[in-house]
């Protein structure tokens, strides 16, 4: 699915589901387009380029159908899902995203969650199918 | 006169002739007669001793005839008491056997029964011991490679993994 022109590349920076909640929050909570300092406020930990862009989104989109348009394009994003053994450093996270982005052609975002019982790999949720590529098969199926 | 004396002596004599036959009919009569009491008494009495005899006789058979069935019957008795004794004998001994061959028969069996559930039991538990086994042993090796592996080797089979996945949906 391709998305707005006006959100594509604010959309391509948002990695993980956790930072499109946090976005989501932002507009769900206010009228019209929110504030620079508003945004400052509750995207709180969020990495800089997303403040940026959601500021530069709004000084040009001030207006509350903006908002409302951002708000079903973020809910839109698809979700790929992964759980992993371990928690993910950051440059993994986006190589990831980036490697999804690619393929679909298209924003997405990554739900990661740890889980030990897959040892090593991971088990992906993608389009409604599930695919499991984890060392605890591997070992199980011996 | 002398014909009517004549007579009366001649009607005398024939009288007394006649009283005295008469007397001595009455006395030979009297005299069977009491004879003929006297036999019949002693035949009476004769008969009276032989019924005495006779009842003593009889009670004597009869005490002897109620001895000889009285011994005849607890004879039979005892007799028929060891018929029915050995015959009892001879019943439990056959449901006794017939008892115990059923109760042999029915131990083999539930003894064969048991030991076949016994095995599959066994079996079933070796096979869940070995499962068990398995089980810790491919947790043991699972968790010892994955621990022995680096964060960025983690990340590059998650990412191999990712497009294995990405490749699979054809996109």
């Amino acid at each position: 699915m391709k998305s707005d022109s006006r959100f594509e590349s604010l959309l391509t920076h948002i990695v993980s589901i956790e930072e499109r909640d946090q976005v989501l929050g932002i507009l769900v909570s206010v009228k019209g387009a929110p504030t620079n300092a508003q945004i400052q406020k509750m995207l709180g930990t969020t990495r800089d380029d997303i403040h940026r862009l959601v500021s530069d989104f709004f000084s040009h989109n001030a207006t509350e159908k903006a908002r409302m348009e951002f708000i079903d394009a973020l809910e839109a994003l698809p979700i790929i899902r992964l759980s992993v053994a371990i928690v993910p450093s950051e440059k993994a996270l986006l190589q990831w995203h980036k490697l999804c982005r690619e393929k679909l052609d298209s924003p997405c975002v990554l739900e990661v969650t740890k889980d030990q019982s897959v040892a090593a790999g991971a088990v992906i949720e993608l389009k409604g199918r599930i695919f499991r590529y984890t060392l605890a098969d591997v070992i199980e199926k011996g | 006169m002398d014909l009517i004396l004549l007579v009366s002596v001649i009607s005398l004599f024939i009288t007394s002739f006649f009283y005295i036959q008469f007397r001595r009919f009455v006395k030979k009569t009297t005299n069977e007669q009491e004879r003929i009491l006297s036999r019949t008494k002693k035949q009476a009495d004769m008969i009276v001793d032989t019924a005495h005899t006779q009842e003593e006789e009889l009670d004597e058979s009869l005490t002897i005839s109620r001895k000889r069935m009285v011994d005849a019957f607890e004879g039979q008795v005892e007799k028929d008491a060891k018929r029915i004794e050995k015959e009892m004998d001879k019943r439990l001994s056959e449901f006794t056997d017939r008892v115990f061959t059923k109760v042999d028969d029915h131990i083999a069996e539930t003894l064969t029964r048991i030991d076949g559930e016994l095995t599959q039991y066994k079996k079933q538990k070796m096979d869940a011991a070995d499962e068990h086994v398995h089980r810790i042993i491919r947790s043991a090796a699972t968790k010892s490679i994955a621990n022995g592996l680096t964060l960025a080797v983690h990340e590059e089979i998650v990412e191999r993994s990712l497009k294995e996945a990405l490749n699979e949906i054809g996109l």
